[in-house]
């Protein structure tokens, strides 16, 4: 088609690379093509679009989990939970990518007051593929878990208040998962159910990492420290 | 790189405290937007940003400063980002794309809202929405996307527009799930 | 020793430990009154209570370290102050405390390792085997104001106060204060509370299990506050970004918002209470599962789900303030949410 090389024109000119001459030539072809000029008003409207996309803040938890490993990381005080947290912490990874690319997808929750999502065949597809896909989230993220929990489980470290604290608190982020999950068998389609649902699991991940970093804090800390180094400051007592 | 970075890295190669903070600072917007657009995900973005900011602390050593310091932290992000989706290789999301496709006509024009982009983007093949994403998203142009990416400035500019036209057929052809009537909510003012 | 040996030596000492604050905490807040003396006067502490005594042991030092320098202080038992103030030094108190059984021979064996290098200061406590015996090592800190404080303790309550350089701290058992700090990076605590006020930072993480979490005054780009079972309770956030979460507890805000901020607040069980004050518009979006929703937000292109007679429950209420500059949304699935309008 001779219209093909026009194509690269009109990414050139919403890349805003093409001199005078060419601009022109364009311009001149647009108006004769409509396939074209309808081509050159989608790609503007697309890199508008693509110009105006959320500038996402990162998370203040981000800066407190690199905090966290970089200090983790300086050799003078290192100390190697092992493969199987890495792995674990992986499998947290995917669990949650999984779960986060399925509320992408599915964000389409229709508003209030509108009429009811048309009960078309399509969207009962839709609710179905959504269904499965959720539970195999579920399924991962039930694995990390019960992974995770085992590490945890090595908390003879802290006293007992603390261990039944932990556990208390697993019990009632495990309650709100129950529940989620109930609601879900019943409304598959809950937008807020399903939010719950991913809310919890990922607040018992986040729980049980937690538990493990604290482990190890205190298990590198009650290692004797070697020869110190540097000055030790002036007495005064 | 410049004499502020220089200074900068410097500082952090010294384990001066808050050196590396202010790095991460100056840093963390762009490389977490980009993670989270290369991935797909806000939460496997974050996983992913922190991976990036902890690999900089320690490659900050051997860091020879020949290219900007941003280029070379994009340039860890996007291969960090793109190694992570081949490994997650999602069944039927294709890894190269399957044929060049010429445009064919549009069967309605493009009126699409971010949301709609969004997931547009996470269709791309995994080249495509690196391209996009540093030119259209981030504002790179096509000589910096080619340092990031390790690839030829031709090529860069050649990706992005192949990705716009597989966005602009996406979005053309994406099926409505909502009813018509919808109105997106005002955010911001804006709609 | 070997590795087994110290771990049984902390669980032994920490059971005790645990039993003892447990049992002391049912007074009337010993611990508080305890900072507020040493914040009233470290040295009348250093005059008066200095003395040796068979329950009892006195340790100081001052590291020269400049005005931006660091304190990084691991304590496995006992009450850490720090204040920020002026001068060029990190001047550290140590107590040593018998609660029971024991004597001074035991209270030379809790060893405090502290170093220095290139201005940042590295104070630890080493607690040995001790049959019978428990004990603590109280600090106070005081250092020059931009300096950069860690503390990370066991049992025992953190409080910083006037500090302005990077703060991070993190108890398990103990409560977490603290006050006029610019820089605060992360403040947690497993059981404890975090109590914070006047708070600056640029993307703070305050977090607690089963502690409360109270906010009074915080400036922030981001911050993220969030429980399991307790409360996070918070007023006049001025942030561009603020996540406040709890899966059973209660969520309470109330203020003003900042304008163009998002902000995020979510409990699964628990109720959140909103009373949002001042001029900056705001766009809600409100939902609970099968909680109950009630507004006195004046809003308008105000869309909300019905109550159907049967079925789901679920409600929903979307609507605008002024010029809808922020975001406010808030979510429970079971837990009641309430908003209102303030002065």
């Amino acid at each position: 088609m001779s219209c093909e090389r026009y194509h690269d024109w009109i990414n050139a000119s919403v890349d805003g690379t093409l001199d005078s001459v060419e601009r022109r030539e364009l311009e001149d072809h647009l108006a004769a093509c409509p396939s074209c000029a309808a081509l050159a008003a989608d790609l503007r409207r697309l890199q508008q679009l693509a110009q105006g996309l959320e500038r996402l803040a990162a998370p203040p938890s981000l800066w407190t989990r690199i905090d966290r490993a970089t200090r983790e990381s300086d050799p003078r005080r290192r100390w190697r939970p092992g493969a199987m947290w890495a792995a674990l912490a992986a499998a947290a990874v995917l669990v949650l990518a999984v779960a986060s690319t399925l509320l992408l997808v599915r964000d389409r929750d229709p508003q209030p007051g509108t009429p009811a999502a048309d009960p078309g065949a399509s969207s009962i597809e839709v609710a179905r593929t959504v269904e499965a896909e959720l539970r195999l989230a579920e399924q991962h993220y039930e694995n990390a878990i019960a992974g995770l929990e085992q590490l945890a489980r090595d908390r003879e470290l802290l006293d007992p208040e603390v261990a039944a604290t932990l556990q208390k608190n697993l019990q009632v982020i495990d309650g709100a998962i129950a529940e989620s999950r109930s609601a879900l068998q019943m409304q598959p389609g809950s937008h807020p159910a399903q939010q719950s649902l991913f809310d919890a699991f990922r607040t018992k991940i986040a729980l049980l990492e937690d538990t493990i970093y604290l482990l190890s804090e205190i298990r590198r800390n009650d290692q004797v420290s070697g020869t110190a180094s540097g000055t030790n400051g002036d007495q005064s007592s | 790189m410049n004499a502020a970075e220089a200074e900068l890295v410097e500082r952090c190669r010294r384990k001066e405290p808050g050196a590396f903070e202010q790095l991460y600072r100056d840093h963390a917007t762009r490389v977490y937007n980009l993670a989270c657009r290369l991935s797909g995900s806000p939460a496997d973005g974050e996983d992913l940003a922190q991976e990036v900011f902890v690999q900089v602390y320690r490659k900050l050593d051997s860091f020879r400063g020949d290219a900007a310091l941003g280029t070379w932290i994009y340039r860890l992000a996007t291969n960090l980002c793109l190694d992570h989706l081949r490994r997650r290789s999602v069944p039927g999301r294709e890894t190269e794309p399957l044929d060049d496709a010429t445009p064919r006509a549009a069967t309605r024009p493009l009126s699409a809202d971010r949301m709609d982009l969004e997931r547009a983007i996470t269709s791309l093949p995994d080249g495509y929405r690196a391209a996009f994403v540093l030119h259209d998203v981030e504002g790179f142009n096509h000589h910096e996307i080619g340092a990031i990416l390790g690839i030829a400035e031709g090529t860069s500019k050649s990706q992005v527009h192949k990705a716009r036209l597989r966005l602009r057929e996406y979005l053309t052809r994406m099926p409505r799930l909502v009813s018509p009537g919808r109105e997106p909510v005002a955010r911001n003012g804006r709609t | 020793m070997n590795k087994d040996v110290f771990m049984s030596a902390t669980i032994r000492i920490s059971v005790v430990l645990v039993a003892l604050l447990s049992a002391a905490r049912g007074e009337a807040g010993p611990d508080r009154d305890a900072a507020a003396a040493a914040l009233a006067g470290p040295l009348a502490l250093q005059a008066g209570a200095g003395a040796e005594s068979g329950s009892q042991q006195t340790w100081s030092r001052t590291f020269k370290t400049g005005p931006h320098g660091a304190l990084e202080l691991w304590n496995l038992a006992g009450d850490v102050t720090v204040v920020g103030g002026g001068g060029d030094s990190i001047a550290v108190k140590a107590i040593k405390r018998l609660h029971r059984g024991g004597g001074p021979s035991d209270l030379d064996r809790i060893e405090i390792t502290a170093t220095e290098t290139a201005g940042r200061v590295s104070i630890r406590t080493v607690f040995p085997e001790m049959k019978h015996v428990s004990a603590e090592v109280e600090f106070h800190v005081q250092v020059p104001a931009e300096s950069a404080v860690t503390v990370q303790t066991v049992s025992g309550d953190v409080g910083v106060e006037k500090v302005t350089g990077a703060v991070v701290l993190e108890s398990v058992s103990g409560d977490v204060t603290v006050s006029g700090a610019r820089r605060l990076i992360r403040a947690k605590s497993v059981s404890g509370d975090v109590t914070l006020t006047d708070a600056a930072g640029e993307a703070l993480d305050v977090n607690s299990v089963s502690g409360d979490l109270l906010l009074k005054g915080l400036k922030a780009r981001g911050c993220t506050l969030q429980t399991v079972s307790g409360s996070v309770i918070a007023s006049g956030a001025a942030c561009d970004r603020a996540e406040m979460k709890s899966v059973s507890g209660d969520v309470e805000y109330s203020g003003s918002l900042a304008p163009g901020g998002r902000y995020d607040f979510k409990s699964h069980s628990g109720d959140i209470r909103l009373t949002l004050g001042g001029s900056t518009g705001f766009a809600l979006s409100a939902s609970t599962f099968s909680g109950d929703l009630s507004s006195q937000l004046p809003l308008s292109n105000v869309r909300e789900s019905e109550r159907p007679r049967h079925g789901p429950r679920t409600q929903r209420l979307q609507g605008t303030f002024g010029d809808g500059s922020a975001q406010v949304d808030v979510a429970t699935f079971s837990g009641s949410v309430v908003l209102a309008g303030g002065k």
